[in-house]
């Protein structure tokens, strides 16, 4: 065989030999050893290192080479104020092997670090000493630009300046410290947020980090690659910050001469659900949310505990106005006669009899005036807030029909007001409605409800029947300032008829004219509104929750307000509704104007000037000489 | 050799024979690339250039336009190559062989920087072209062309000398900017030399050298020394970032991988995952089952490389089949044992499945070579 292959070779072109074969198969050999060997190691990789290295994927976050902070999102209020922002500050990193590696630098560095950061040139020394090789010294935190870039500016210059890098951070700032804290809330760490918007609002208002790592390419460079961070975007609240502390002032001026344990106040549009302004009981400073020297004296927080410290803390950041529930009190009889209305159990001229007392269930329930207010009409029952015609009318409606209208007004379940923290409050069962039970709840008692949910629910009162969800902030803006997201008011249901609301406009209108109201009146605006006197538990107690709901203009509902003081002290008026009416009218004489509504009788300054700017100056130059003719 | 004896008696019966399993095993490796890439590269791809399909349809075009060109090369006789060509009288193969040089001292000195080497050519605005790929078939058919012409001479080392004569300057250029395709390059012609001889002392001696200037070589030049330390202290060394992650994504893989798509390590973690580092991909993906699986296709499609070369029709053929084996088992075994850390890092393409365009390009033109080769194999050759 192999004779005839060689004479077959001479005639035919160089052939692959035998001796080649083998030694092709040999080399074959040796890649099928290399692959086997590539084989074991995959599986020894996953069998010795597996469960450390699956670990360390999962910790990457703070396993990469270093981060680029994102910018969390801006808070805005509704003219665009800033609330809440994040600003970028240095840290000073000292890189001692840098600054050691040649005598150069070290002089020139040593004195650009001082002049410009006004460190010690003995304390940088003792660090240099003893930590030559340190290549991340945290020199200092929170360093400003203006510093950082005059450093540069000099390192620039001198070739010989090194050993000195920065790390960017953002640190939260609020500009108006307690303005409005608790709608905006704090952040822990820089972006976990606590509280308020911040943290309902945590995942929209933060970003992603960027990177930056090395790696070697195919040709052994290292390269650096940085991934820019995504910033996070920016909040556009309903708050108005001047109305917001406007109210605020108000309820710290009454907190400075008054005592009691809760005060409240929230002004709401009725038309869409914003709220533009909400506060309750002393505001705290965001920029400092765990310093308790505004509460506490030195001598009272050393002494508390650590779960102390952070219950008080936490009763300071609740807020009352979402957060905390109570009997209503008479400001609920006007979803009574509401509910009463709709269902034409009861007629508008409709008359009522008030002995003064009704027996209900077995029990002998009183009404605020003991001795009977007599005949009245549905609206004197609303100015007088007589409670026998509404134990009447609630007797009408019965348990199902009344639980089923307090649903529907949203009580008893959550309003979803973009905030943290908000209850439900309590409504009795249908069951346990009975004969009492339905009389006392019929004027407010005997169930719990939070500002919040009252304030929603009066809103569709006003508004001609349209319950709109509460909200707090009305646009989501990426970093750029472009609007991501705008929050149109979400209608939830129509409550009641346009009818009814007329009714109860003008009725409201004459409890502050002539009724127990009264005390909410302002000079030259149409306002309408509802008292409530609420008796605590236990009754024998003689606490009182008391409060003023109130609409302005009532010809045409703009804004709503309510107010709460929980448990006034005062000998004389501990039992009436007055603190919370005079609260009211004093806080809508300063915002009203700022709202844009004048009173009448007066000249009205206000011009409504078109919102296409290309038009503003032909209509303004027109307007001028017909307003001075007049 | 059982399967050969089989391959010959298939060849009784068909008369041109043409090696469809190896054209089949080809296609499907490039389509497996195809989706690994996609797999790797569309989270990136969407974050830096809001589309997610950009690498996919780039290396789709490459593959659209290499598979009929690696068609059409085997259809063309390969002896054409090293036949003087008529009028000039110039084989085509030094024709080639002087343009390589051209391109690779051009670029040398006027080439585009990519990832900071300067290895490109701008074709026009579109693509760009990579001397060092074509350097491989280029020294594939020369070193072939040498041996075919006088294989006894590679009996004596001074035959051995004269190849590497040949290739040194070529592989030197190459080494100046891509120490890994120069490695590849003179495994080429070691491999091919050493299969052609009847000795093996002498490879013996040269081989053991070549590892001692190489160990010289990384221990002077120092930011490559670095890069042993990144190898042997893995975990703490701040620079094998890529590396790390790479052994990461493997280790949380287990045996049958997170699935196809899910894995993490893509997303950011793994730099240019769907470049040399997408066998470390397959292994989160597939698992050491589907990884495996992937070096088997290679083990296979070597296999058959090595019955081609077994079965050429003449030494010139066979030596073909034998340099592109050797080349593909090259890249395979170093591509995978950088992505597990078996060796120090270098950049070096996962056969077929790594993102690249020339790449491709190169090794769809070797194996229309090699079908070329198959496509002549004679049925009487052992009959």
């Amino acid at each position: 065989m192999i004779t005839e292959r060689k004479k077959k070779r001479k005639k035919q072109p160089k052939q692959f030999t035998a001796k080649m074969q083998a030694k092709l198969l040999l080399v074959f050999c040796v890649v099928l050893a290399c692959i086997a060997l590539l084989a074991v190691r995959l599986v020894y990789i996953n069998k010795a290192d597996g469960e450390a290295y699956k670990k360390r994927v999962l910790e990457q976050q703070s396993y990469v080479t270093s981060t680029v902070p994102y910018q969390r999102g801006t808070i805005y209020d509704s003219n665009g104020m800033v609330l809440a922002k994040s600003e970028k500050v240095y840290n000073i990193i000292l890189d001692c092997k840098v600054f050691l590696t040649s005598e150069y630098y070290y002089e020139p560095s040593m004195e650009a670090l001082c002049s410009v950061f006004g460190f010690d040139e003995a304390e940088i020394k003792a660090i240099l000493d003893e930590k030559p090789d340190s290549q991340y010294y945290i020199l200092k935190k929170g360093e400003t630009i203006t510093n950082v870039l005059a450093y540069e500016a000099i390192a620039d210059g001198n070739k010989y300046v090194k050993g000195v890098w920065f790390e960017e951070e953002y640190v939260r700032t609020y500009p108006y410290d307690s303005l409005a804290s608790r709608i905006i809330g704090f952040t822990n760490s820089g972006n976990v947020g606590t509280w308020g918007v911040e943290e309902y609002y945590n995942d929209i208002l933060n970003g992603t980090n960027g990177r930056t790592y090395g790696y070697y390419d195919s040709e052994l460079n290292l390269q650096k690659v940085t991934k820019e961070a995504e910033n996070g975007s920016s909040l556009v609240l309903t708050i108005d910050a001047t109305i917001q502390s406007l109210v605020e002032k108000h309820v710290e001026g009454f907190l400075e001469s008054k005592e009691c344990s809760n005060i409240g106040v929230i002004v709401m549009n009725p038309n869409n659900g914003e709220i533009i302004a909400m506060t309750s009981n002393e505001e705290y400073n965001l920029n400092q949310p765990r310093d308790l020297t505004a509460w506490y004296t030195q001598a009272e927080i050393d002494a508390m505990s650590e779960e102390e410290q952070y219950n008080a803390l936490n009763t300071i950041w609740r807020n009352f106005c979402i957060s905390d529930t109570y009997e209503p009190g008479s400001t609920f009889k006007p979803y009574t006669i509401a509910a009463a209305l709709e269902e034409n159990l009861i007629e508008p001229d409709q008359k009522f009899y008030c002995p003064g007392y009704e027996i209900k269930g077995g029990w002998k329930i009183y009404c605020n005036n003991k001795s009977g207010h007599g005949w009245l009409t549905l609206t004197e029952a609303i100015m007088k807030s007589c409670n026998s015609a509404l134990m009447e009318i609630g007797e009408l409606e019965g348990r199902d029909l009344f639980k089923m209208y307090q649903q529907s007004f949203g009580f008893g379940s959550k309003t979803g007001v973009d905030l943290p923290g908000e209850s439900s409050g309590i409504l009795m069962d249908v069951k346990d409605l009975n004969e009492t039970e339905l009389a006392t709840s019929s004027f407010g008692q005997s169930f719990n409800v939070s500002m919040v949910q009252m304030a929603s629910a009066f809103c569709s009162l006003v508004n001609g029947g349209y319950y709109y969800q509460p909200h707090v902030v009305k646009e989501i803006q990426s970093d750029d300032g472009a609007i991501v997201t705008e929050i149109d008011p979400i209608l939830v249901r129509e409550t009641i008829t346009k009818e009814t609301s007329d009714f109860l406009l003008n009725a409201f209108y004459e409890t502050v004219e002539a009724g127990t109201a009264i005390h909410a009146q302002v000079d030259g605006y149409l306002i309408g509104g509802k008292t409530g006197t609420a008796q605590k538990l236990p009754r024998a107690d003689k606490k009182y929750v008391v409060s003023f709901i109130g609409v302005v203009p009532t010809n045409d509902p703009q804004y709503i307000i309510y107010t709460v003081i929980d448990t006034p002290v005062d000998e004389t008026y501990f039992a009436s509704s007055y603190f919370a009416t005079t609260l009211s009218s004093e806080i809508l004489e300063d915002i009203l104007p700022h709202l844009g509504i004048y009173p009448d009788g007066e000249i009205n300054y206000h011009v409504d000037y078109p919102e296409d700017e290309s038009v503003t100056d032909e209509e303004n130059t027109d307007a001028i000489p017909e307003m001075t003719e007049d | 050799m059982d399967e050969e004896v089989v391959v010959s008696a298939k060849e009784k019966h068909a008369k041109g024979y043409y090696d469809y399993s190896l054209l089949f095993l080809i296609c499907f490796m490039v389509c497996f690339g195809l989706i690994m890439i996609y797999s790797t590269s569309s989270y990136n791809a969407l974050k830096y250039y809001n589309d997610p399909t950009l690498y996919l349809r780039r290396q789709a075009m490459f593959a659209a336009m290499g598979v009929p060109f690696m068609i059409l090369v085997s259809k063309i006789d390969y002896h054409i190559y090293m036949k003087k060509l008529p009028i000039i009288k110039v084989r085509p193969i030094f024709i080639l062989y002087l343009l390589c040089i051209v391109l690779l001292v051009f670029v040398t000195f006027k080439g585009d920087t990519t990832n900071g080497s300067e290895r490109w050519i701008k074709l026009g605005t579109f693509a760009s072209l990579q001397p060092s790929e074509l350097t491989k078939i280029c020294i594939i058919l020369l070193v072939a062309f040498i041996i075919y012409i006088s294989p006894k001479r590679l009996d004596h080392i001074g035959g051995f000398i004269r190849i590497l004569l040949f290739v040194a300057p070529v592989a030197g250029l190459v080494a100046k900017e891509n120490l890994s395709t120069a490695v590849v390059i003179m495994a080429l012609m070691f491999g091919m030399s050493f299969v052609a001889s009847k000795k093996k002392l002498y490879f013996i001696a040269f081989g053991l050298a070549a590892i001692a200037a190489a160990v010289l070589f990384i221990v002077l030049v120092d930011y490559r020394s670095d890069r042993i330390d990144i190898w042997l202290n893995i975990d703490t060394n701040e620079n094998g970032y890529q590396i790390r992650q790479a052994l990461y994504a493997i280790a949380s893989g287990g045996m049958f991988g997170v699935g196809l798509g899910n894995s993490m390590q893509k997303l950011g973690y793994i730099p240019e995952a769907h470049n040399d580092m997408i066998f470390s991909v397959i292994c989160e993906e597939l698992g050491i089952f589907g990884a495996i699986a992937i070096l088997m296709l290679f083990l296979l499609l070597i296999w058959r490389l090595c019955v081609i070369a077994s079965n050429a029709e003449d030494l010139y053929g066979s030596m073909i089949a034998v340099g592109v084996m050797i080349h593909i088992s090259v890249q395979v075994i170093m591509n995978v044992a950088v992505v597990t850390n078996s060796i120090p890092s270098t950049g070096i393409t996962l056969p077929f499945i790594s993102y690249g365009g020339s790449s491709l390009m190169v090794l769809l033109i070797e194996m229309g070579l090699v079908l070329s080769v198959s496509n002549r194999i004679k049925r009487e050759r052992y009959g």
